[in-house]
């Protein structure tokens, strides 16, 4: 690439970021899958994002607003119909599986569900090994106390690696996937609903673990993630996906504090918080999303939105950057007020914590 | 000791005069483990329910919250069963009928909505069909009025063309629409109460608002047991809340005291867990450790193990009765009493 700059701080191997300072990003990405009868599924519509190092951006959508396959279409697991994805400097939209093998060192994954994706029949130690032999760590010995330490970092004990899985919670295992996920240093990391599976009270301990690592480690994180409070609490960036469009972008504070998109202050007024009376009346948004096989004309999400106008029906809001960095697809963006003042707090003292 | 008595009345929105509908007394739920003795998974759980009321159990995985639905409906799976305990619905016991009686009351005293709409329905079978056998098998109605019971539940659960919908397979309809035809399928025999395991956990959050919204509106003044895991949506919908943490109900309240004053440590804790929107971002503060399996032995206090504020007193276990105004099972309660 022309257009690159090495980094010299960043840890122990220098990372070559685009222009935008962006270690790992995606330009115009389409996906798209056949669906029975020779239609054609639009799972994502020309999305565009970056991830710089050390940052944690969010995607955000519900079932079927192509936030998954946007992360696996990274991981190069599907292969988009257009667009361009750079990872650390290099072009890997179309490289072979052989080519991309010293990338998968670089860019790792962390899935939802914690009970499938370890192989139950293998101790911790060769689950988290795996990748170390797969790519030449080392000789037995090396690779077997990178393993020690790589437990020791996510929190589990130092036994854990003669034992089996299904000894394990879920935020013990996941645990492990993120350990496995860390062995061979990744630069970056994508993480599909990490913490969906698990529950509250373990929840928070993934997530703290995620955030101390990224700290230490100086990881770019991917989270994708249907749950605002938590993509808020994690994140500095935040893509709001809808019908496999982005539809709002921004930082996590401004698109959750001052959301523009209908859509998003939807979804914001959806999510319920465990206070009672503490938000205002809610917005309902009528039906289902539509069929990514069957979209709406003009703006995708205009059967739907509580502000619709005629123009909405057909024609298509480009996405604008309003702001630097903040960017939004509608016509008549910002004229919802958001569901909450995410400033209220303020006014407030913490709640207590067992800490205290 | 019952939960409803020990609410100051003055803090309950529902009226205390509500006839009790459902009262379950030292309710325990055993499964054989092969060494030792069973393991259970509701120990000694004790609920009153009064007409037009809403409790909330809540808990997390293995906590035993939907062991308790399980025993309202007569379907603890086996090699479950329950081995102490009592549950009368209307003044009538029901923990002990046989498989013929308990079958005349589900369905149509208690309603049911499960999580999973999918499974929940007969995939093979269109929703009006599985309506009208509800309404038949429990009522003396003809077809025709079966069928028209049918279209009205759907029509009161906002569904829309209602009409047409009854000749629609499950399948051929959405996510929100299938569990507002679990809801309407929960009504259509006037249940005395409802129960309702995580009715809103498969759905997207858009649809769970919806679904939330008709049980805010249109099923506001059923009698309703809501066994769910998260917080924001019991605070919705409750009127009172039980937090039940390995087998036991550990706190319980009006959903408004337990949330703005948790008094165990363990719901000061999942509060303090859950992400709230706040751009400070105070860092989540988690629960150390994991709750008990079904393979650990319990002494004392179930929660001691990962309580901050455990103390060697903990090692017996303290009883859920009232600590300043409202019964927690804790020696050492947080927040204020009244």
């Amino acid at each position: 690439m022309a257009d690159v700059s090495k980094t010299p701080n960043a840890g122990a191997e220098a990372r070559t970021l685009t222009k935008s300072g962006n270690l790992l990003e995606a330009t115009d990405l389409k996906v798209t899958f056949r669906a029975p009868g020779g239609r054609k599924l639009h799972a994502v519509d020309t999305i565009s994002i970056g991830v710089k190092p050390r940052e944690t951006v969010g995607l955000v959508g519900e079932s079927g607003s192509g936030k998954s396959t946007v992360a696996l279409t990274l991981m190069r697991a599907h292969e988009p119909e257009s667009g361009q994805i750079i990872f650390d400097g290099l072009d890997i939209t179309h490289l072979s599986e052989r080519e991309l093998l010293p990338i998968r060192r670089k860019l790792q994954v962390v899935f939802q569900d914690p009970y499938s994706s370890l192989d139950p029949r293998m101790t911790v130690r060769r689950i988290v090994a795996e990748p170390l032999k797969a790519h030449r760590y080392g000789n037995r010995s090396v690779i077997n106390d990178r393993v020690d330490e790589l437990l020791e970092q996510v929190g589990l004990p130092p036994d854990a690696a003669q034992r089996l899985p299904a000894q394990f919670s879920g935020g013990q295992r996941q645990r492990i996937a993120i350990a496995r996920s860390l062995a061979l240093e990744p630069m970056a990391l994508i993480a599909d609903e990490p913490v969906s599976a698990l529950d509250v009270s373990i929840q928070a301990q993934i997530v703290n673990l995620l955030r101390g690592l990224q700290d230490r480690l100086n990881i770019a994180f991917l989270v994708i993630a249907h749950d605002l409070a938590l993509v808020h609490q994690i994140c500095d960036r935040i893509v709001v996906m809808y019908l496999g469009e982005a539809v709002e972008e921004g930082s996590a504070d401004d698109v959750v504090g001052r959301p523009q998109h209908p859509y998003t202050v939807a979804l914001l007024s959806a999510t319920p918080v465990p206070v009672v009376g503490g938000d205002a009346e809610r917005i309902l948004l009528t039906g289902d999303p539509p069929s990514p096989i069957h979209r709406p004309t003009g703006c995708r999400f205009h059967p739907r939105c509580p502000i619709v106008q005629e123009r909405c029906k057909t024609d298509k809001p480009p996405l604008v950057e309003f702001a630097p960095g903040r960017k939004v697809s509608c016509f008549y963006a910002g004229q919802m007020d958001p569901p909450r003042d995410l400033w209220a707090h303020e006014k407030e003292p913490l709640p207590e914590s067992p800490e205290d | 000791m019952s939960i409803v008595e020990e609410v100051a009345p003055s803090a309950s929105p529902v009226p205390e005069t509500g006839e009790r509908v459902l009262r379950v007394n030292d309710l325990v739920v055993e499964f054989p483990r092969p060494d030792r003795s069973g393991f259970r998974a509701v120990n000694g759980v004790d609920i009153e329910l009064r007409r037009g009321e809403t409790l909330g159990i809540v808990g997390e995985s293995g906590s035993g919250k939907t062991m308790i639905a399980l025993s309202l409906l007569g379907i603890v799976p086996l090699p479950g069963k329950i081995i102490e305990g009592t549950i009368s619905l209307r003044g009538r016991r029901i923990d002990n009928l046989p498989p013929r009686e308990i079958r005349k009351v589900r369905g149509n005293d208690i309603g049911i909505v499960f999580q999973d709409p999918m499974t929940g329905l007969n995939p093979v079978r269109t929703v009006g069909s599985q309506l009208m056998e509800s309404a038949l098998r429990h009522n003396n109605l003809s077809r025709r009025e079966a069928e028209e019971r049918a279209f009205k539940a759907l029509d009161d659960v906002g569904i829309p063309a209602a009409r047409e919908r009854l000749k629609a397979y499950p399948h051929e309809l959405s996510g929100g629409l299938r569990q507002r035809v679990m809801i309407a399928l929960a009504l259509i025999n006037h249940p005395s109460v409802i129960v309702a395991d995580e009715p809103t956990t498969a759905l997207d959050a858009t649809i769970q608002a919806q679904i939330l919204d008709l049980f805010r509106l249109r099923l506001a003044r059923s009698t309703m047991i809501l066994i769910t895991h998260d917080l924001g949506v019991a605070a919705e919908i409750c009127d009172r809340i039980a937090v039940m943490y390995a087998g036991r109900i550990v706190e319980t309240g009006t959903i408004e005291d337990v949330l703005s004053n948790p008094r165990h440590p363990y719901t000061v804790g999942l509060l303090a867990a859950v992400p709230k929107f706040d751009v400070r971002r105070p860092k989540l503060v988690p629960i150390p450790g994991q709750p008990p399996t079904a393979d650990d032995v319990v002494r004392g206090c179930a929660f001691s193990p990962r309580c901050s504020f455990a103390t060697p007193e903990c090692e017996e276990r303290p009883l859920l009765e009232d600590r300043g105004g409202r019964p927690v099972a804790c020696w050492h309660p947080r927040g204020s009493g009244v």
